[in-house]
């Protein structure tokens, strides 16, 4: 397999939980088409992050991606090229590397302010909206 | 909280530096209070969180704007600190070594100048990241690989100034460097090389042009800051075959560094091949309340669970052929005959792998060049984020390894923490990098660490063994181990400081070295 295709399959898989919930009708979606500016991410290795995600994403009315600690494939995978062109409403219950990536990634593109509360010694609970940077060139900043 | 003003500059002449920066590169590029806040370090070590936080960034598009901001910075004396994108997490982020100085962001800078497929290399700025010139040699179908370090968002030319690694063939990112421009102190713009002379065609084909070969000097250092530089890039080879072989002993590394120096010297083993241990591997898809629930390292008990569960030994060699079939069969005969002789260890091809995902699927994309963030998951070991690389040098021996581990690894539990290490296999030495993850909201273990981490520098230094790179916070700890003949080499380094830099404005205390009015009693 080629290493872009490697790169563009792992982040279809990153998208199919939320497609293969909705036909499971397990209320981890909250619509058939998701909205890709809102997302609720939970690591689905732990079980505190799968028993609050569903309730978690229909409260914020989101849809939920179960996700693992790192963020690449999501990240270029369509995060990158959203990040730069729309306003962005994540909430996450995540380990560190996941949010930790996404934050900082994620200010390359847009101004960000972030909300984070540890939950245990694996997860944290967090919030950030990002809004694109109001110029005409993305930063690495 | 008001931000730290750089020694002896007033707010007067802070906010006088940033009026004239912003006429330069626009209101949108200077940065101060909150908005300076992405160039701290998110996991200082240090009780102090001012001791090193800049007092605001500026982020010149081009050579020029440079130029233009290094002169209005020695008119003021303005300490600026460098940074290519910024992304020296573990080793202090983009944040500066001296409190109070303004960065000099460069990622802005982000052209790809050329990609030249016949000759393998690049010409990048600053601000291009291993993310950028991989997708543009997938965009143009370039046949050319990258040699990417771990995680891979970084800067291609920060990574190779600092000195940095990677895992294919072209794993020594500076001795791939090849040709640089350079913006001096006082403003002047210099290329280096065949780049000197007018109308070269070859500033990225011969490292050394005619003279003195000066890049090195502009290499974790702040003698000057460069604007443009060469790298070369592997040709994409007819064959990739990535391996990994386990071993189940602490003792085995002993006997595995004795077995790969050879087969290095030889090329048997072509690339930046690494020696990983047992919870570092374990930390890239597991946390540690997964295996144990108490205080200090994990007992030998956990250890064997992680090992059995993940399927991986207490070190983890992971390597990788390239070339042809015929080349790649009779290379991989001589390095499975050579390590058959440690007994209990097991062969693996990606194939051979059980589970998804797996520590030898994630190296294999790492060492065929594609960049992720994957390797960052070791954060989630014990939760709490901080993370510092203690980086010591030795000789590929087994017996400096096993010294170095027991060292070490010995250190590191009695403090409480893990051993999170890898050597990483250098053409004649190896690179024994050791990640201490701690958790950055406790006082007590920061407190731990940097006892630790100044104890490992003491007696690694006695021992003979020097950092090859190092935390803001600890340069001058550093740079003081390298004292021989009465500290020659950093006389010799703030002479040529002095030279280039007289006014002292540029990235002070980086690798130790200080302007002439912040020297003090430093040697």
């Amino acid at each position: 397999m080629k290493r872009r295709q490697f790169i563009q399959a792992s982040a279809s898989s990153l998208l199919l939980p939320v497609i293969l919930s909705t036909a499971r009708g397990d209320g981890l979606t909250a619509a058939a088409a998701p909205r890709l500016t809102s997302r609720f991410f939970f690591d689905h290795r732990f079980e505190t992050a799968r028993r609050h995600a569903s309730d978690r994403a229909a409260s914020l009315r989101i849809d939920a991606v179960a996700v693992q600690g790192d963020v690449t494939s999501f990240w270029v995978g369509g995060m990158d090229a959203l990040a730069g062109r729309q306003t962005l409403e994540l909430h996450g219950m995540t380990t560190e590397s996941f949010r930790f990536c996404l934050e900082v990634l994620l200010r390359e593109r847009s101004t960000v302010t972030a909300q984070v509360s540890r939950l245990d010694s694996n997860l944290l609970h967090w919030h950030m909206h990002s809004s694109p940077l109001d110029i005409g060139e993305s930063f690495h900043g | 909280m008001a931000e730290a003003l750089p020694a002896g500059i007033s707010a007067r002449q802070l906010n006088e530096a940033l009026t004239r920066f912003r006429k330069i590169v626009g209101d949108s590029w200077v940065f101060s209070g909150e908005k300076a806040r992405s160039y701290h370090d998110p996991y200082p070590v240090a009780d102090d969180t001012q001791s090193h936080r800049a007092s605001a960034a500026v982020a010149p598009a081009s050579t020029e704007e440079v130029q233009q901001i290094a002169k209005i910075a020695n008119d003021l004396r303005i300490p600026l600190w460098v940074v290519s994108r910024g992304k020296n997490f573990a080793y202090g982020g983009a944040a500066p070594v001296l409190a109070g100085s303004v960065v000099l962001d460069l990622s802005r800078m982000n052209r790809i100048l050329e990609v030249s497929e016949k000759f393998g290399y690049a010409l990048v700025e600053p601000g291009v990241s291993y993310f950028d010139l991989y997708n543009y040699i997938q965009e143009k179908k370039l046949k050319l690989w990258l040699d990417v370090p771990d995680p891979g968002w970084g800067s291609v030319m920060g990574n190779a100034l600092d000195h940095g690694v990677g895992y294919t063939p072209y794993g020594d990112h500076f001795g791939m460097q090849c040709g640089m421009e350079v913006v001096l102190a006082t403003g002047e713009v210099v290329r280096t090389g065949m780049g000197a002379m007018p109308g070269s065609n070859a500033w990225q084909l011969f490292k050394y042009g005619f003279g003195p070969y000066v890049d090195g000097i502009f290499s974790q250092s702040n003698f000057g800051i460069v604007t443009k530089m060469g790298i070369w890039l592997m040709p994409e080879p007819p064959g990739y075959r990535p391996y990994m072989i386990t071993f189940p002993r602490e003792e085995d590394i002993e006997q595995v560094v004795e077995i790969v120096r050879p087969l290095k010297l030889g090329n048997v083993i072509q690339n930046g091949a690494t020696i990983r241990s047992l919870v570092l591997d374990a930390a890239i898809f597991s946390t540690k309340s997964q295996y144990f629930s108490g205080k200090g390292p994990i007992p030998d008990s956990a250890a064997r669970q992680i090992m059995a569960d993940h399927d991986i030994g207490m070190w983890n060699f992971c390597g990788a052929l390239y070339g042809p079939p015929p080349v790649t069969d009779a290379l991989w005969a001589a390095t499975r005959d050579a390590f058959s002789a440690i007994p209990g260890a097991k062969f693996y091809f990606p194939e051979d792998r059980r589970k998804s995902p797996d520590i030898l699927l994630h190296r294999a994309e790492t060492m065929r060049g594609v960049p992720k963030l994957t390797e960052f998951n070791f954060l989630n070991w014990n939760g709490g984020g901080g993370h510092v690389g203690f980086s010591p040098v030795s000789p590929s021996t087994g017996e400096d390894a096993i010294k170095q581990y027991r060292m070490v690894s010995g250190r590191v539990r009695e403090a409480g923490f893990d051993y999170m290490g890898l050597m990483a296999i250098g053409f004649k030495e190896l690179h024994h990098v050791t990640v201490i993850v701690y958790d950055q909201n406790d006082r007590d273990e920061r407190r731990r660490l940097d006892e630790l981490f100044r104890t490992m520098v003491r007696e690694a230094a006695a021992e003979g063994y020097g950092e090859y790179r190092t935390h803001i916070h600890y340069m001058d700890t550093i740079a003081g181990t390298y004292g021989w003949n009465d500290n020659a080499l950093m006389k010799m380094n703030q002479k040529i400081k002095d030279a280039l830099d007289p006014n002292g404005i540029l990235s002070a205390g980086k690798s130790g070295i200080w302007p002439r009015h912040l020297r003090g009693g430093k040697p």
